[in-house]
């Protein structure tokens, strides 16, 4: 069997290594991805009081320290049962409002962007923001960076820090904003809306306005029939702070609602014995392998799941955006009755949708007549004892789940973290993108394999964090397979 | 009594003393590497790949006290072993200069920070600098554990061998690239103090042995750099 290496995968976090398995005839085996991953943190928590977590984690890699701070407070608020009051809350959810404009604009401008505004198929050393900038004006570039340093602005005013938010604590915040603050994130709030429309309009004209990219983006190759999994509001509208979890079938059918303590009776892991990384399924649906379709628990968890579970966006401007997007690339309704879009390269375009909604709820955050109130922490009293904490981080939902004895110290920790709920998606995407582009008789150069890699950049993977051992009950099966993928042992734990 | 044979101002330093603390008179010396005074002797200063060395009682050239706004970063993941050693050089070398500072001595106008970030948010963090030092735990291959690697940051090797590349946006070169195009106020000079690291995906506190003995021969380098005419 031949075998083709792309290493490493460019702009990933830990050098990745995609392999791609050629059968004789020259046609796509298998493909696979492996990640050095970290190990150990569960074990690092326990032991330490349950109010360090929020600082704790969110230093766990500097890519998105604010999804980690949040989900460990409200997992701490949770473990004191204590409900913060609604300022604090607000306070919470507008930090984390100016995070995901500052990520998802990075995320189209740097990592996801120059795969079509440069081009799949130009050299590897200008797919990078100056290649996007070359393009589009190098004076988008200053209101890139205008954007960051402005998102990180609004963290620093409101975590008390720049990089590592610090002020969410069990219970609330330990500080208020000022009335000369909140008119600077409004402010900020409603530049980032123009900058938002701008994007798009960025998207629209070089991705949907190029017949070439269109098409590449509706191939069967960049689409898969999966699960999807995002938090939604009362309303079924997205939520990036608070909701329920919502999971919508392949064919437009909501499968359910659970609160964040429940996601165990739903979520459970699949090991391969290729990878350390295990791969979370739907429980009720049962793991089929690395398949989509009804009958196959994969989901995936993302900017484009969150907009395939929602009813749609909370805000405006997102909401006629929201329209669009499905009028665009899903005009027909599933057979369940919800329109959905499977095409995975359309999750650049959630992104901007998301970075549109952000920028919205940030303005409306910023006027709430509560968001100055010093009001901002309910001392927590009862005893501590177990909690989970839940987010949706710009690349997947993010579980926080700890156990803690009565005197708040750690006995336990179990994370969910974004980019693991898309671990079988991404060998799937991978896959599926390999076997459209290499045929017997196509040679594979550079443009070829970075559309391998596209599959796998779409879901903007982090593995700096994607790492955990089990506390021991969690639902656990483990695949031994002989050299031709037969199962040889099958073990299942808790499941 | 082991010998770890790094050669600092001449002495060869007792091997637990290398490992986690500085000893009182291994402080008291890099102080004086810092304490410059013009037109006196000093130790020549030769940083060259791989590890730092100071030849006394050799011909000096004049070195010239860094001058400008300087910022000493020290970069990665103090949780994560290894990874951590960039944030304990960065540690050791503020204690220093407060020392320094607080001895009433010259100290160049140095600010430290720890960072757990590359690409464009360690751009951003280098704005409004006229020179910088990296310090940073990397991965080149087939290179010695401990070791000391002291360059300019175009001089570095392997780009991708440490921290400064991002996953998430762009690598520091093209950072630095976009930041200068838009007229953004970055150093004019960046060195990079590496150090070679073992251990750094597993979730501890503590360094390996080989790399807790480099940390004194990396501060003596940042301080080196400190010093030396930039």
């Amino acid at each position: 069997m031949e075998r083709i290496t792309i290493d490493p995968v460019t702009r990933l976090e830990g050098h990745g290594k995609i392999e791609i398995f050629l059968d004789p005839d020259g046609e796509v085996a298998n493909a696979y991805f492996q990640i050095p991953e970290l190990r150990g943190f569960e074990r690092f928590c326990v032991g330490r009081p349950v109010e360090e977590m929020p600082t704790l984690t969110n230093r766990i890699c500097g890519v998105c320290p604010e999804a980690h701070h949040m989900a460990a407070a409200k997992a701490a608020d949770a473990v004191y049962h204590v409900d913060p009051p609604r300022p604090a809350k607000l306070l919470r959810e507008l930090l984390y409002s100016a995070f995901y404009v500052t990520d998802h604009t990075t995320h189209f401008y740097a990592l996801g962007g120059p795969d079509f505004i440069v081009g799949p198929d130009a050299p590897a050393a200008e797919r990078n923001i100056l290649g996007v900038l070359a393009k589009v004006g190098m004076e988008v570039g200053g209101q890139v960076i205008q954007a960051r340093k402005q998102g990180h602005n609004v963290i620093e005013m409101i975590g008390g820090r720049k990089i590592h938010p610090a002020t969410a604590v069990p219970g609330g915040m330990t500080q208020g904003i000022t009335e000369e603050q909140r008119v600077e994130i409004e402010k900020i709030g409603r530049w980032s809306i123009e900058f938002a429309q701008f994007s798009l309009g960025i998207f629209d004209k070089i991705v949907l306005g190029n017949e070439a990219y269109k098409e590449m983006v509706l191939s069967d190759g960049y689409t898969d029939r999966t699960y999807y999994m995002g938090m939604v509001d009362p309303n079924n509208k997205i939520n990036f702070y608070d909701g329920k979890v919502s999971i919508m079938s392949p064919d437009g059918e909501r499968v359910g609602t659970y609160a964040p303590a429940e996601y165990r009776d739903w979520i459970a892991e699949h090991v391969e014995p290729w990878t350390y990384l295990k791969f979370p399924y739907l429980k009720k649906v049962g793991w089929k392998g690395f398949v989509d379709g009804v009958d196959s628990g994969v989901y995936c968890a993302t900017p484009l799941s969150r907009l395939n579970v929602a009813d749609g966006m909370a805000t405006p401007l997102a909401q006629a955006a929201y329209e669009r997007f499905y009028d665009t690339l899903a005009p027909t309704p599933e057979s369940g009755g919800k329109r959905l879009v499977h095409h995975r390269l359309a999750t650049h375009w959630a992104r901007l949708i998301e970075l549109l909604y952000a920028a919205e709820r940030m303005v409306e955050l910023a006027t709430d007549p509560e968001i100055t109130s010093p009001n901002v922490r309910t001392v927590p009293t009862d005893k501590p004892t177990e909690g989970v904490g839940m987010v949706e981080a710009p690349r997947g939902t993010l579980t926080h789940h700890y156990w803690t004895d009565e005197r708040g110290i750690l006995t336990a920790v179990n994370l969910v973290v974004g980019t693991t709920n898309n671990y079988a998606p991404m060998a799937m995407s991978i896959k599926k993108a390999a076997q459209s582009l290499i045929h017997k008789g196509t040679v594979v150069h550079q443009g070829l394999l970075n559309r391998v890699e596209m599959a796998f950049r779409l879901y903007d993977p982090c593995f700096g964090c994607a790492t955990h051992s089990l506390p021991g009950e969690m639902p656990l099966q483990v695949a031994i397979r002989n050299s031709d993928g037969e199962v040889l042992e099958l073990m299942k734990q808790n499941c | 009594m082991q010998f770890c044979q790094i050669k600092t101002a001449g002495a060869v330093l007792p091997k637990q003393n290398c490992r986690g603390s500085f000893a009182p008179d291994l402080l008291d010396r890099l102080i004086r590497v810092a304490d410059y005074v013009p037109g006196e002797p000093q130790p020549r200063t030769q940083i060259v790949r791989g590890r730092t060395q100071i030849v006394p009682g050799e011909p000096q050239p004049r070195t010239q006290i860094v001058r400008g706004r300087t910022i000493v970063i020290g970069l990665g993941n103090p949780m994560l072993g290894d990874d951590g050693v960039g944030w304990r050089v960065a540690d050791e070398v503020e204690g220093l200069l407060r020392t320094a500072r607080n001895a009433g001595r010259s100290i160049p106008d140095v600010e430290v920070e720890r960072l757990g970030v590359g690409g464009l948010r360690l751009m951003e963090c280098l704005t409004g600098y006229e020179a910088a030092i990296l310090v940073d735990a990397a991965e080149f291959r087939d290179r010695p554990i401990g070791e000391v690697c002291s360059c300019s940051l175009g001089e570095l090797e392997d780009y991708a061998a440490g921290h400064l590349d991002s996953a998430h946006d762009a690598s520091l070169r093209t950072a630095l690239a976009l930041g200068r195009r838009l007229g953004a106020s970055l150093p004019n000079r960046i060195e990079a103090v590496t150090i070679q690291v073992q251990s750094t995906d597993i979730f501890c506190e503590e360094l390996s042995p080989e790399v807790a003995d480099a940390v004194p021969v990396a501060v003596s380098a940042v301080m080196s750099i400190l010093m030396a005419d930039m």
